[in-house]
């Protein structure tokens, strides 16, 4: 796995092959291993039931993993209950105390520990200052909006000084312009804390925004770790394909190395060491399809299809692009009217080649569908 | 809506029969007494006497007829110290039976909505189970069990015989023969505890149980240990449960008479077994009436009070 920091002095948290079988016999969690290092953002990303939450309740304490080891700082917190812990959680639908104002929502750890309240009040203000809330100490939980809910939530974790902060899609509830802001802010809150952040969340685009590192889990698996720019330009297999960003996924024959059989003509690729004849997955971005007129002598012996639908998405059209038994998704500044004839050109290096992997046949039936 | 205002009709009628009209009588029983047709006695010449009665009219026989007048003389005598002794008895037990069936029932509650807890409904049934029997019935099980020459007298006999420890040690508890459990107030408390438990356990559990196990994990979190995460996020959230727990208690508990017949065996009478006598072996339903006016007084009061202990914490308590 890329960019994976060594476990020396920069990695605060070890996930060490962790397991998780509820008791319905449910594996949440099927041996995850992760290194998480010091200020680092680590998004754990993939669709509901895929085991991020019960990753993250393992490290907070509120699950209990059926083995494997969790090392904070190298020592191993599993025995160790969750307020034994120093590490804050920002709870999915933040679970703040409806019964106490703002204020007391905030001060509840350091009242907890017995700290002198003057200087707790001044904490109290120095946070809500830093979610951008101040002022908002007298009010009332049920009175705020949602986003300002989530950063009294947030408020209320950092205020405890933590070294790791859990982030369970605190997200998840608000609307989209309010999100876009709160990534940003939660981005630089992090930086300038220096606190490592641990997120959770399904929304790919989010987890590309905010992340020094993400995992994509599937299953109670991490199916790829790696930077943002890792992810989306070099996945792995055809789940990461499919869940991170638009993709056009189909099945190819790696002819030999460097080259690649799709859509019933054979592509100069940049992989190898398939073998020959290898059934593989062949994964492009729409925005590397390009399209050429039909009677392109350049684009001879490529694809050729019928432009079948065309959407105007503001920086570029949408296209939906008939090649035969595929319907490829082609994202394009120039519009192409609907029953044009196209041929397709994709550059080698931006033809994905993976190999088969279990979730191959979900993905490939999915995209097939679209064809329909 | 309009429309369905008159769905209210039914019960604004039973409401009006069965709720105002006998209120209204009771009051009006209450502030009055019957008393004898007042009438002179007149010598007749035939050496007879008759009787003129108010309007002048005269009559051969003594007059019998009663009548109704408003007369607070019933209040007079709920004042004297004999009932004034009862009221204060009936609020002593009814206040010592919500604290024990509060001490009993919360931690009850806490347990069975604990996270590791299993089939809590199945617990819960066993608890409510005795109250589909009959409450005569229970109250005599406890008695067969309790008198002295009950069951468990009957076994601590069988004690001292195989033992004579522990023969010894009763003895010199200066307990020589049975232990009477019954036809104190202690067992009258006990009865009530072992009636009316239930009814605080029910309304605690059922606001525990709502509680969102998030705000658990959120104290947790912040470094609450379970003590407190338990006062600082599980108590104040069952206040008003608690509240309602006491009112489902100490508010039959204070009117009761079946109980402390039984289990007092007529030693610890109750204002509510004075109420029932007036209305049965005294058959002066006025002065009854009176009494029950002044426990209502009394359970109003009471009901205010926690009212307002509700309200004054409202803006922490009230949260769902």
């Amino acid at each position: 796995m890329q960019n994976r920091p060594a476990p020396d002095a920069g990695t605060i948290l070890s996930i060490r092959d962790v397991h998780v079988v509820f008791d319905d016999g449910f594996e949440a969690l099927d041996g995850v291993s992760l290194d998480i290092g010091h200020n680092e953002f680590v998004t754990l990303l993939g669709p509901s039931g895929c085991g991020k939450t019960t990753m993250l309740r393992c490290i907070g304490g509120f699950e209990r993993p059926t083995s494997g080891q969790i090392l904070y700082k190298g020592q191993d917190i599993i025995p160790l209950p969750p307020y034994k812990r120093a590490i804050n959680t920002v709870f999915q639908r933040y679970a703040l105390f409806p019964h106490l104002n703002v204020a007391q929502n905030v001060s509840f750890g350091p009242d907890l520990r017995g700290e002198d309240k003057a200087k707790t009040a001044r904490e109290v203000g120095r946070m809500l200052d830093l979610v951008g809330l101040s002022g908002f100490e007298k009010r009332k939980i049920a009175s705020l909006s949602g986003g300002q809910q989530q950063r009294v939530a947030i408020a209320r974790a950092l205020i405890n000084d933590p070294d790791v902060l859990l982030l369970d899609e605190p997200l998840g509830a608000l609307d989209l312009k309010l999100r876009r802001e709160m990534q940003l802010e939660l981005k630089r809150i992090q930086r300038e804390s220096g606190i490592t952040f641990v997120f959770v969340t399904h929304d790919q685009e989010e987890a590309l925004t905010m992340s020094d590192r993400i995992a994509v889990m599937r299953a109670g698996h991490i199916l790829q770790l790696g930077t943002p720019e890792d992810i989306y330009n070099e996945p792995q297999n055809a789940f990461v394909a499919d869940f991170i960003g638009d993709s056009d996924i189909m099945e190819g024959l790696m002819l030999r190395d460097r080259l690649v059989r799709f859509l019933g003509c054979d592509f100069p690729c940049v992989d190898s060491g398939f073998g020959e004849n290898a059934p593989v997955d062949v994964v492009l971005r729409p925005e590397d399809v390009k399209l050429k007129p039909a009677d392109d002598p350049a684009a001879d012996g490529a694809p050729e299809g019928v432009v079948e639908s065309l959407l105007f998405k503001g920086v570029h059209y949408e296209m939906k692009v008939r090649c035969g038994e595929s319907v490829l998704l082609v994202h394009s500044t120039h519009a192409r009217d609907v029953g044009t004839r196209v041929k397709l050109a994709v550059a080698p290096q931006d033809i994905q080649v993976m190999r088969k992997s279990e979730a191959s046949e979900e993905v490939l039936r999915r995209h097939a569908e679209r064809a329909k | 809506m309009k429309k369905n205002r008159a769905l209210i009709v039914p019960f604004a009628l039973w409401a009006f029969l069965f709720i105002l009209v006998p209120l209204a009588l009771i009051v009006w029983y209450g502030v009055t007494v019957e008393e004898s047709v007042p009438y002179t006695e007149i010598a007749q010449a035939d050496g007879s006497v008759a009787y003129r009665l108010e309007d002048g009219s005269v009559v051969a026989e003594r007059p019998w007829q009663k009548r109704t007048v408003l007369s607070i003389t019933n209040f007079k005598r709920m004042l004297e110290p004999t009932y004034l002794r009862l009221l204060a008895r009936s609020l002593r037990v009814a206040l010592v039976t919500t604290l024990v069936c509060l001490l009993l029932g919360y931690p009850v509650s806490l347990i069975l909505t604990g996270r590791d807890f299993k089939h809590p409904a199945l617990w819960l049934m066993l608890i409510i189970l005795p109250m589909w029997m009959n409450f005569l019935l229970r109250t005599y099980s406890w008695m067969s069990i309790l008198e002295n020459s009950g069951i468990l007298n009957s076994w601590l006999a069988g004690l001292r015989e195989a033992a004579p420890a522990v023969d010894r040690l009763l003895n010199r508890m200066g307990i020589e023969d049975r232990v009477i459990f019954l036809y104190n107030e202690k067992a009258v408390v006990l009865g009530m505890v072992y009636n009316y438990l239930p009814f605080m356990i029910m309304p605690i559990y059922t606001v525990i149980e709502k509680i969102d196990r998030s705000l658990l994990e959120a104290a947790a979190d912040l470094g609450a240990n379970p003590v407190k995460s338990f006062v600082r996020v599980t108590l104040p959230y069952s206040i008003p449960g608690v509240l309602e727990g006491i009112t489902m208690v100490f508010v039959p508990s204070v009117t009761t008479f079946v109980v402390s017949q039984l289990m007092g065996g007529g030693k610890v009478p109750l204002i509510g077994d004075i109420i029932q006598n007036q209305f049965g072996k005294s058959s002066d339903w006025h002065f009854g009436a009176t009494l029950s006016l002044l426990v209502m007084v009394v359970v109003l009061a009471f009901m205010g009070t926690l009212n307002r202990v509700d309200k004054e914490d409202g803006e922490e308590v009230r949260i769902f």
